[in-house]
């Protein structure tokens, strides 16, 4: 039995490790993202990624496509994009004796793997409409629930720069996602092989390392791995001190945070801890888990008070800040 | 068998740890002791009053340690925390956390036991005493810096020059100033002997005693300083020079109130004079002739004795008051063996005043004499090489420089004026004659007269004044010793 387990767990770390290699094969450098994307998709959550355009994001999903052979979509964001672009709607057809009825035209979000591109360029009420299918896995149009396949990933991108005409995510959708993953500008080096990769005339081939059914069994091994009370409770005691009301919070945190992270936050805290602790070959959570996760689980669930946006801090400050003080 | 070599494991670094535990305790504890020793011993060193034994702080110090040490003992580690030192120390990322929790849970799971196997196993490699090392605690360093300071601060006094070997044995100075003190002691006694004051006697014995110890060869300054500040201690508990000088005012104010009575206008003379047994006498006197007065002189004298036994009501001399009025009564009454009685006991009291005075004086000028001997020994002390012949008061300069000296004159107060201002009324009985008679009133300033107190008398009101100044007023450090020397220089010196 034991032997089992343990090499169910050794599937896992070969199974990440070999995704990993192979977008790595189209992706130059981004290990950090390409680890925290995948970390997502293994724990059943969803990404939001940050970064200027041309930074590899869609190559990113449409690479995990063919790697994991799961259903891919693309939806470009726009201010005219309507709720109904996206989950679908209800037309009327006609069958082959000519008599009309109703039939569902799923729309994009009906995929395993989505690339919501500058998702802040939608309006909120489209945006909204990602709510359910990223929480509950399943969208209801014109009062039919229709359940989407497994797994399913949403990989949202926004650009920071052009803030003008968008629509910031509210925070009951940025609570949604599991990381935020902030896609920084390759070196000179990592740029070098981006040139030479994408400027000749064939693209590098990628192999399909796995089907879409045996990540929803990799999902499962996560959630089994030990967390010791002392553990939890100091990741507990982290999301506790992004609350400015509470006792935890340390006083940067008192001084530029409105709103602290919601208990989603402390579950994608343990939940993508639980992974790291997988790949490093344990069978428990560590601190030193919990602090490499703790950007990317934090970030986007902590509203900056005014104090804050005036002084230009950002959330990754405070964050480091509560690790540092945090013990 | 994983978890008991866990579990073993995680309580072998528990007992380490607390015997770090104690040791860390024990050494920051004995630093907090040391440190609040310092300003205590800095205090010793420059004041010479305090003289502590230099073991003292060092006991002070271990007793602080003891506390923290005893708080601590109640108080050892857990198994968390055990294992949450051996996680950081072995760098094992919370195996043996996980474990310990997993062990105290009993939880029979797969995952569970690839933990536990997976957590005994990277601990079998790890040796404990690499984990959970035994150090020199980090404070040993500065306890040692601030025990070489306290040392040296406790046997080097903060104004002392370097002592050579020859300068290091004053007790020869020691043993001239104790004898010079001794020579004092054996003149007021020749003198109780012949006023037969027992208790004088006793106390004059008690320092001679304790002076004559000042001579034995082995007597250090220290505690030649030491016995002389014990000396001076119980010299002063002695004394009460306030209440005497309030109680002679009042004797004076009585004999005032008397002056113009043709019978007791001599007693009040001399008490206002301050002559005591004098005073005794003419009341003795007056007393003998009490059947001798008539009708007339009995009902004067009974008003005067009355009036004036009154004013003393609620005073310190509330008694000889109730013994003088008494005796204004039985004369008032034609008790005659009363009013003799109550005179006699008047008159005795007073005489019990002028011997409590006479100690009072006799032991403040040996309390004089104790503190110019200390002084002389703490000259020594500091190295100032004082001529035991002559002491500190006829000390002459050999070597003088452009510096402020540290001796005085004997005569910076001048000599006692040997005039005696008591101021001597007398009444003159006559009758007005018919012719006019002319009033003067000059509107011009008292002129100068000598003071009738003497400076040594004064003085020792205000000591204990000049003590507080030193003991209770924020000094600087760097000019306690000048202030201190200034109250040296204004004492009175020994005739």
């Amino acid at each position: 039995m034991s032997e089992q387990l343990e090499q169910k767990h050794d599937e896992f770390r070969e199974t990440f490790k070999n995704i990993q290699e192979e977008v790595s094969k189209r992706i130059v450098g981004q290990k950090e993202i390409i680890e925290g994307v995948l970390i997502c998709l293994m724990t059943g959550g969803h990404a939001l990624l940050e970064g200027v355009p041309g930074l590899g994001k869609t190559l990113l999903i449409s690479t995990l496509h063919d790697v994991l052979a799961l259903e891919e979509q693309r939806i470009q964001f726009t201010p005219d994009l309507m709720p109904a672009d996206i989950v679908g709607t209800t037309i009327v057809a006609e069958d082959d004796v000519g008599k009309k009825f109703f039939e569902f035209q799923p729309g994009p979000i009906f995929a395993n793997l989505v690339l919501a591109d500058e998702i802040n360029r939608a309006t909120p009420k489209t945006q909204s409409a990602l709510l359910q299918a990223m929480q509950e896995k399943s969208v209801t149009v014109a009062g039919v629930h229709h359940n989407l396949d497994l797994p399913f990933f949403v990989m949202a991108t926004q650009n920071p720069l052009e803030m003008e005409g968008t629509y910031p995510l509210p925070e009951a959708q940025l609570d949604r996602f599991f990381f935020k993953l902030k896609v920084e500008f390759p070196s000179i080096e990592e740029l070098d092989v981006v040139m030479e990769r994408t400027t000749k005339r064939e693209m590098p081939a990628v192999e399909k390392v796995c089907e879409g059914t045996v990540i929803n069994e990799l999902e499962q091994i996560v959630r089994d791995i030990l967390i010791a009370e002392d553990v939890r409770k100091y990741a507990l005691r982290l999301v506790m001190g992004t609350h400015p009301e509470t006792e935890e919070a340390p006083e940067m945190t008192k001084k530029y945070v409105r709103y602290g992270s919601s208990p989603r936050g402390a579950q994608a805290l343990i939940l993508g801890s639980k992974v790291k602790a997988i790949l490093d070959g344990r069978y428990n959570v560590a601190r030193e888990d919990i602090h490499s996760v703790a950007l990317a689980s934090l970030r986007h669930r902590l509203i900056l008070s005014f104090e804050g946006e005036a002084e230009g801090i950002d959330p990754d400050m405070i964050i480091n800040n509560l690790l540092e003080v945090t013990d | 068998m994983q978890e008991k070599l866990i579990l073993e494991k995680i309580r072998q670094v528990r007992r380490r740890l607390n015997v770090q535990g104690y040791l860390q305790t024990l050494a920051i504890f004995l630093l907090y002791g040391l440190i609040v020793c310092v300003p205590a011993v800095i205090v010793d060193s420059l004041a010479t009053s305090f003289n502590i034994p230099p073991l003292t702080f060092l006991w002070v110090a271990c007793g602080i340690a003891a506390i923290a040490f005893i708080v601590r003992l109640v108080r050892p580690i857990n198994l968390l925390e055990a294992a949450r030192a051996i996680d950081v120390d072995a760098s094992l990322k919370d195996r043996v956390v996980s474990g310990l929790e997993q062990i105290e849970r009993k939880t029979n799971e797969t995952l569970t036991a690839l933990q536990l196997q997976d957590t005994s196993k990277r601990l079998q490699t790890i040796p404990i005493k690499q984990v959970a090392k035994y150090k020199v605690p980090r404070e040993t360093f500065f306890i040692a810096l601030v025990a070489i300071f306290l040392v040296g601060f406790t046997y080097v006094e903060f104004f002392a020059q370097p002592t050579t070997a020859a300068e290091a044995d004053y007790s020869a100075e020691i043993a001239a100033e104790a004898d010079s003190l001794i020579k004092k002691i054996e003149e007021a006694k020749k003198e109780t002997e012949e006023n037969e004051d027992q208790e004088l006697k006793e106390i004059l014995e008690e320092i001679e005693k304790r002076t004559h110890e000042l001579k034995k060869s082995e007597m250090t300054p220290k505690e030649a300083l030491k016995r002389m500040t014990e000396l001076t201690q119980l010299l002063k508990t002695k004394i009460d020079p306030v209440k005497i000088a309030q109680q002679e005012e009042l004797m004076q104010g009585l004999g005032q109130q008397f002056i113009g009575n043709p019978i007791l206008g001599e007693f009040g003379q001399q008490l206002k004079r301050g002559d005591y047994k004098k005073a005794a006498d003419k009341l003795d006197k007056v007393a003998k002739d009490v059947p001798k007065f008539d009708q007339e002189q009995r009902q004067n004298l009974s008003d005067e004795l009355k009036r004036a036994g009154k004013s003393l009501k609620d005073s310190d001399l509330d008694g000889l008051g109730g013994n003088i009025a008494g005796a204004g009564e039985a004369m008032e009454g034609n008790d005659t063996e009363g009013a003799q009685g109550k005179l006699n006991a008047s008159s005795k009291q007073i005489r019990n005043f002028d011997l409590l005075k006479n100690r009072n004086q006799k032991l403040t000028d040996l309390l004089c004499a104790c503190e110019d001997c200390k002084a002389c020994i703490a000259a020594c002390c500091a190295g100032k090489g004082i001529n035991p012949a002559t002491g500190l008061s006829n000390l002459l300069s050999n070597s003088p420089t452009n510096k402020a000296g540290s001796k005085t004159s004997t005569s910076q107060q001048g000599d006692l004026t040997s005039l005696d201002s008591t101021l001597n009324l007398q009444q003159i009985t006559g009758v007005q004659g018919e012719g006019s008679s002319t009033v003067q009133t000059s509107k011009v300033s008292a002129e100068g007269q000598e003071s009738s107190l003497s400076y040594k008398d004064a003085y020792m009101k205000y000591q204990k004044l000049s003590e507080d100044a030193l003991t209770q007023e924020q000094i600087p450090l760097g000019y306690k010793f000048y202030v201190k020397r200034y109250f040296e220089s204004i004492k009175p010196t020994e005739e």
